[in-house]
């Protein structure tokens, strides 16, 4: 069988909108019993989708651990943690960043993540499954998201220490690192020239889609793919290759 | 899922896929089943074999072909892909996994006629493969093409031949080159880099190492999967999981990615 999850139980932290509810979306059509953890209630989404939901700021432990003991009560066990949850930061130069910039960014996209699988692997049987939501921003870096690329690259290696540690029970820990996403957090004001700048400048020529970077969690989810382990996945469009003749020549316009 | 389904009805070459407990042979029966017509090659001496893997997966009622191709004859694989296009309509993947070892892993030991050789099936062979099928795809209007590279190809290991580790890192480049060029012509590149697959390939890198340490097969065997995270070397229908997903139209906004299968192992990590 490829890519079933009959009856796995997952949680999808930031499941509400965006990656994250293209995900629970998935997943319920493979058969997965989900919970959507999310900052908002999302229980009519949940009642309508046929999953559980449970209202949680990742950044906060006790609420965290509080999500995984419901996700436990409810469906006994968890197969698959994908911790989706983030934030953006403002657009702006790193020379006006505030700590507190950085410490937004740190309490979602890496504490959100530590948090989760803390609480979670308790809970897992050995064979379970972690997969964390990055970006191409934790790949390399990106003017004016200084505190945003320093969260996605921690978050990469919270990833690969988590594979490494958490290996003798066989519970992989994987996460993906796409471009901008067509989704709403894409299209938040002040971003319209990186938008602009990742349509002409990814090889491929498009951003990336909710659903691509779905099928990557998905497959990363599965059992499957069984031996990949503490990677990050670059859904990028061919961009982590190079620039292509296309995007020169509109450089050179 | 979705994606999984528009597999149905494509075509796929596997090169390497003569060894019946190799990656090739694993690769080629994930294909079949997700019913993608598999055509299987490899050099003549696993002509025998080739047809047994061609004829198991018949049985399942797979669409199969066996097709004797050594890659590093550019005239030969033309003429492969020639046929293959005659009878299955076209090629819509390619999954260039057929490769050598590539003799010893110190350097004043290393023969060049055995470096030039193993350049000429890991790199020139792979080369060879994807000029001769790149313009099927391009009349097909797009396709996917899946290179087995190594972990080696992402960084050295020791013990490893140094013309394999090269010979890998070529394969990486050749894949980002092409991903890149062909990038807005609907044709995907990407490449896995297995780690330690449990193969006859894994079983004689140990017999070898044994040798040299004057240590049993198990204890070598055991001293490399102490370095993988899981503690285990990986399976050949794992590797052939991942080209599948590779190949599909789930990874469709990745290209030009070289993508470690290696269980949590250096360089990989």
């Amino acid at each position: 069988m490829f890519f079933l999850l009959e009856n796995q139980v997952v949680v999808v932290t930031g499941g509400g909108s965006g990656i994250g509810l293209t995900v629970v979306k998935r997943f319920v059509s493979a058969g997965a019993r989900v919970v959507i953890a999310d900052l908002s209630d999302c229980s009519e989404l949940a009642r309508d989708l046929g999953c559980r939901s449970y209202v949680v700021d990742v950044a906060n432990e006790n609420q965290v651990s509080d999500l995984m003991s419901f996700t436990v009560e409810q469906y006994g066990a968890i197969d698959v943690l994908v911790n989706n949850a983030g934030v953006f930061s403002e657009y702006k130069k790193l020379m006006e960043t505030q700590t507190s910039d950085f410490q937004f960014c740190h309490d979602v996209n890496v504490m959100g993540i530590v948090n989760g699988i803390k609480a979670a692997v308790p809970h897992m049987n050995d064979g379970a499954r972690i997969v964390n939501t990055s970006s191409m921003a934790g790949k390399r870096g990106a003017v004016n998201l200084a505190s945003y690329v320093a969260s996605k690259h921690a978050a990469i290696g919270v990833t690969k220490t988590a594979a490494m540690e958490l290996g003798d029970r066989n519970i992989r820990v994987n996460c993906v690192c796409p471009t901008s996403v067509n989704t709403p957090m894409a299209h938040e004001e002040g971003g319209e020239t990186m938008l602009r700048y990742e349509k002409l400048m990814v090889p491929i020529g498009r951003i990336c889609e909710p659903e691509e970077v779905a099928a990557a969690i998905h497959f990363l989810a599965s059992e499957d793919c069984g031996f990949i382990n503490g990677q990050a996945i670059e859904l990028c469009g061919g961009s982590s290759a190079g620039t292509n003749e296309r995007a020169m020549q509109k450089l050179a316009e | 899922m979705g994606e999984l389904e528009l597999m149905k009805g494509k075509v796929a070459i596997v090169t390497g896929a003569g060894h019946p407990m190799g990656i090739g042979c694993a690769i080629a029966k994930k294909l079949a089943s997700l019913g993608v017509a598999v055509v299987l090659t490899d050099i003549t001496s696993c002509e025998a074999s080739l047809r047994a893997s061609r004829e198991a997966l018949e049985a399942k009622g797979a669409t199969a072909m066996d097709l004797i191709m050594d890659i590093t004859q550019p005239a030969e694989v033309k003429r492969v892909v020639t046929t293959v296009v005659e009878r299955l309509g076209g090629i819509d993947i390619l999954v260039n996994n057929a490769g050598i070892g590539g003799g010893s892993s110190q350097l004043l030991d290393i023969k060049p006629e055995a470096f030039e050789k193993t350049l000429e099936v890991n790199l020139m062979g792979t080369f060879h493969c994807c000029q001769a099928v790149v313009p099927q795809m391009l009349k097909a209007g797009g396709g996917a093409i899946v290179n087995v590279a190594s972990l080696c190809g992402l960084g050295a290991i020791p013990e490893i031949p140094m013309p394999y580790t090269a010979s890998k890192f070529a394969v990486v480049g050749l894949t980002k080159a092409l991903a890149l060029e062909f990038a807005d012509r609907n044709i995907r590149c990407n490449a896995v880099c297995p780690g330690a697959v449990n193969t006859f390939m894994r079983d004689q890198l140990f017999e070898r190492i044994a040798g040299e340490q004057g240590i049993t097969v198990e204890e070598a065997r055991n001293l490399e999967d102490e370095t993988i995270a899981l503690g285990r070397g990986g399976e050949p229908e794992e590797i052939a999981a991942t080209v599948a997903y590779l190949a599909g139209a789930g990874a469709s906004y990745m290209t030009g990615v070289a993508l470690p299968v290696a269980g949590g192992m250096a360089p990989g990590l």
